[in-house]
């Protein structure tokens, strides 16, 4: 029963060693332990608020980048209209610049050969203005060609004309 | 089209001959007493007139320019070959003058205003023009106001020239100084399609045929030619045919002026002029002067570029016009203009030779173009600090008159700063900014040949150049910005350039440019 | 070269001292004769152009030549001529002298040019008209035959013609048709 029967001596000793060691721990293990398990409590707290925030933000941002999507979306649309507008413009100039241009271009043409036409037409015309100017010179010397018809035609002049 | 009919020819000749002897009148003759350079003395012809046509027996036309105690020397405006002493000389009775019209628009004529391009007669009705005629009084004229766009940003910009003016464009040769005024014809073109043609008439005096032939190419390949008249008197012609032939450019002009329309005319060059007439001058044994000119050379030029004027705007007072050729006294009206660009081009950059300050005391303002500036790259090479329009000023539009007031300034600060920099050494703040700037500014106001710039256009660029926008571009990047910027202002800004055309200059349009302008430097840094 | 002016005015002077010395009529006789002598013989006009001859060599020869047939006065004139060293405008100086006497007389000399010899009809007729025309002065004509005219006749008259020859109209007919404008000419 001695074994079951705690001696007072030892009952003693006991419970100032744990006295002792209470106290000791008390005054300086405790609060770090307590301390660092409020700062772990804390922790696990902030990081499941950060991983909502950060969810609730991924949300936010993904209906931010469809908003540009869309945008970037219509705004290539409208690109590409203008792109074609300005296509179809640079192509209508095109096509009327080259239509002007050959117009331009028989029109010149024309021109030109009307040119070389009058040019030809007027060269003939010179040419026979002056065979004609020959023979008629011949056929006026022909019809003066004797003093009586020349002095009546010196007449018919003389009378004619007027000196004043 | 027209075929070629043999009754057409016998028409002809049959009209021709039914008046057969009725020409045959009274008419008064002389002799030549001596011929040759291009002058006859000729003795008879005791009531011709100074300044009279007559004729020889071979058809060839003279005008009579000495009138002496016994003997008439008049000058041949064609061959002397056939001519020879004792040929008879006829009065024509009329004073040297050509026949003037619209058809000619789109035609090159010579001094007697014969076309001479190949096209066939001129059509239309012709009115007879006198080469000499005085220059509208005092009272038939306005002052300058309204401007001539040349679409050149330094000139319309810093030396406007305006409807009415004569402008003296003066440089060595190789300067550019036809390419300026071939330029500001190519410019009419917005106007002549707007169906308000300034009417332009380029006379070629003493040049090559074929640099004026390359011209007239140009012309026509811009699509000027539907409202220019060339007057062309080659250096072949005779020399009495090239110093009259600023007198027939100025008749034409005249026409225009005189019928309420503005015209320009452009006399390249009158230093070839003065040549000519120097040379028939001391062929008719005239004292010679100062550089053997005769003694009226100034005279010459005085009353040549003194017809250049703008009518007043009322058709009233402008039909009791002095000396209106009877032919065109049914359609004058008022409010038309003679704007001339005469040029003179100087001998190693000498201005102050006989004729260059002549002219320049002529002229309301001188343009000077330099040899160095051609050849360090800036085109046109206008030297803008001795280059002034003397009342240009009041005929340019408002917005432009606003955006380029200080540009001038700026810019001989520019060159007067530059010249200090050369020296090197560090530059305060200031100088350089202002080195900067100018040298933005410069690079703005060079310009390629053949492109001529509208003017609000014009006024948009100048506006960035003088507040200085664009300070962050570099001076290379300039005009490939200038052409970027110009087709981003045309896609998107019409409106905007269409107010600065009116003379407006709208706070929200200018800064709609500014943010453009900032937008888009990034892709030039 | 002709010298219109010099012509004048030694004919002038010369009339003058005829008048002075009542030898007009004497003087205007040798001075038709030195034209006609200048116009039919060239060498005589040759020689007094000549640059080589000497003055006293041309003195000899003219007085050879006019010795008794001029005046003492024409004679003094020709030396004076050779003498100034205007013995070139001998001919000319004759022509002015009888122009101008013509003039003081108010004598007309027309030179009518016809293609062929002309009866005297139609100069009377010109004559008519002329006198008509120059009211106050008497008419002489003067008659040549050029065969170039075709037809027709010039009147000249000094200062003033009148081209009615039919070489004139076929030449004005000619020069329609001598240009090409469709032709560029530079």
């Amino acid at each position: 029963m001695e074994l079951l029967t705690p001696d007072l001596g030892l009952f003693v000793w006991t419970l100032i060693a744990f006295l002792l060691v209470f106290v000791i721990l008390a005054k300086f293990a405790w609060k770090p332990i307590l301390s660092s398990l409020n700062e772990r409590e804390k922790g696990i707290a902030d990081s499941i608020a950060t991983a909502q925030r950060v969810k609730s933000e991924m949300a936010a941002m993904q209906a931010e980048n469809q908003k540009i999507m869309a945008e970037a979306r219509e705004e290539r649309t409208q690109m590409l209209k203008e792109a074609k507008e300005l296509k179809d413009k640079i192509v209508n100039e095109a096509k009327d610049q080259a239509k002007n241009e050959a117009s331009k271009i028989i029109s010149d043409a024309r021109v030109q050969i009307d040119h070389l036409k009058m040019a030809a037409m007027t060269e003939v015309k010179n040419e026979v203005a002056s065979l004609a100017l020959q023979v008629a010179e011949k056929v006026l010397r022909k019809n003066l060609s004797n003093d009586a018809e020349q002095s009546s035609f010196a007449k018919k002049l003389a009378e004619e004309v007027s000196l004043n | 089209m027209v075929d070629i009919k043999p009754d057409e020819i016998s028409a002809i000749l049959r009209q021709q001959l039914s008046n057969f002897n009725e020409s045959a009148s009274l008419e008064e003759v002389g002799t030549v007493l001596q011929v040759g350079d291009g002058i006859a003395l000729v003795y008879g012809l005791n009531s011709v007139r100074q300044g009279e046509l007559v004729e020889f027996e071979n058809g060839v036309r003279a005008i009579a320019l000495n009138l002496e105690e016994d003997n008439v020397g008049v000058v041949l405006m064609g061959e002397s070959a056939g001519i020879k002493e004792g040929s008879k000389v006829k009065r024509t009775g009329m004073i040297a003058s050509i026949k003037v019209g619209e058809s000619m628009l789109g035609r090159v004529v010579n001094t007697l205003g014969e076309p001479i391009d190949g096209k066939g007669p001129l059509a239309g009705e012709l009115y007879e023009m006198p080469l000499e005629r005085k220059a509208p009084g005092v009272l038939f004229r306005e002052p300058v106001k309204e401007p001539l766009q040349t679409g050149i940003k330094a000139i319309d910009a810093m030396i406007p020239i305006g409807r009415g003016q004569r402008e003296l464009v003066i440089g060595d040769r190789q300067t550019g100084k036809t390419a300026i005024c071939v330029d500001t014809i190519i410019n009419q073109k917005e106007f002549y399609a707007a169906g308000k043609p300034v009417y332009c008439i380029y006379v070629a005096i003493g040049q090559k045929a074929s640099t004026v032939a390359g011209v007239i190419k140009t012309l026509e390949e811009n699509g000027a030619m539907p409202y220019t008249t060339v007057v062309l008197a080659s250096a072949s012609d005779p020399a009495p045919l090239q110093f009259y032939a600023p007198f027939a450019g100025a008749a034409i002009g005249e026409f225009f002026r005189d019928t309420g329309r503005p015209a320009l005319v452009i006399y390249d060059d009158l230093s070839k002029q003065a040549v000519a007439y120097r040379e028939v001058s001391l062929l008719l044994r005239r004292p010679p002067g100062r550089e053997a000119y005769p003694g009226d050379v100034f005279y010459l030029h005085s009353r040549l570029l003194e017809r250049s004027a703008k009518v007043i705007n009322n058709d009233a007072i402008a039909q009791t016009m002095n000396d209106l050729p009877p032919s065109i006294k049914h359609l004058v009206k008022g409010g038309g203009s003679l704007t001339a660009l005469p040029i003179i081009e100087t001998q190693a950059a000498d201005v102050s030779a006989y004729i260059p300050t002549n002219v320049i005391s002529i002229t309301d303002g001188q343009i000077f173009l330099e040899t160095n500036l051609f050849l360090s790259g800036i085109r046109p090479a206008i030297n803008v600090g001795i280059s002034v329009s003397r009342v240009g000023g009041n005929a340019q539009i408002k917005s432009m008159k606003k955006v380029s007031g200080t540009l001038k300034l700026d810019q001989a600060l520019f060159r007067e700063m530059e010249a200090f920099s050369k020296f090197g050494g560090d530059l305060d703040a200031a100088t350089k900014n202002v080195i900067d700037k100018g040298a933005r500014n410069l690079e703005i106001l060079k310009q390629p040949q053949f492109a001529p710039y509208s003017v609000e256009k014009q006024v948009a660029m100048i506006y960035i150049g003088t507040n200085n926008l664009i300070r962050e571009v570099p001076v290379k990047n300039v005009k490939a910005f200038e052409a970027a910027f110009m087709s981003e202002m045309e896609l998107k800004h019409a409106d905007i350039l269409a107010e600065f055309k009116k003379g407006n200059l709208p706070e929200e349009g200018l800064a709609k440019m500014t943010d453009l302008v900032n937008k888009m430097i990034p892709q030039f840094k | 070269m002709l010298n219109p002016r010099l012509a004048s005015r030694y004919a002038k002077s010369l009339i003058d001292i005829a008048i002075e010395q009542n030898s007009l009529e004497e003087t205007l006789k040798d001075m038709q004769l030195i034209e006609a002598i200048c116009q039919q013989n060239r060498e005589f006009v040759a020689m007094m152009r000549s640059p080589i001859i000497k003055g006293d060599k041309k003195n000899a020869i003219t007085d050879a030549i006019f010795h008794n047939r001029v005046s003492v006065l024409t004679i003094k004139f020709i030396k004076l001529l050779i003498n100034k060293g205007r013995e070139q405008n001998l001919d000319e100086i004759a022509t002015a002298f009888i122009a101008q006497y013509r003039f003081n007389k108010k004598i007309r000399m027309v030179k009518l040019t016809t293609a062929a010899p002309v009866d005297s009809s139609v100069v009377d007729t010109l004559k008519a008209k002329l006198s008509a025309a120059f009211e106050g002065s008497s008419i002489q004509i003067e008659s040549a035959v050029d065969p170039e005219l075709l037809g027709g006749f010039i009147l000249d008259m000094g200062d003033k013609q009148l081209d009615a020859s039919v070489l004139r109209d076929l030449n004005d007919i000619r020069k329609q048709f001598s240009k090409n404008l469709y032709v560029p000419q530079f």
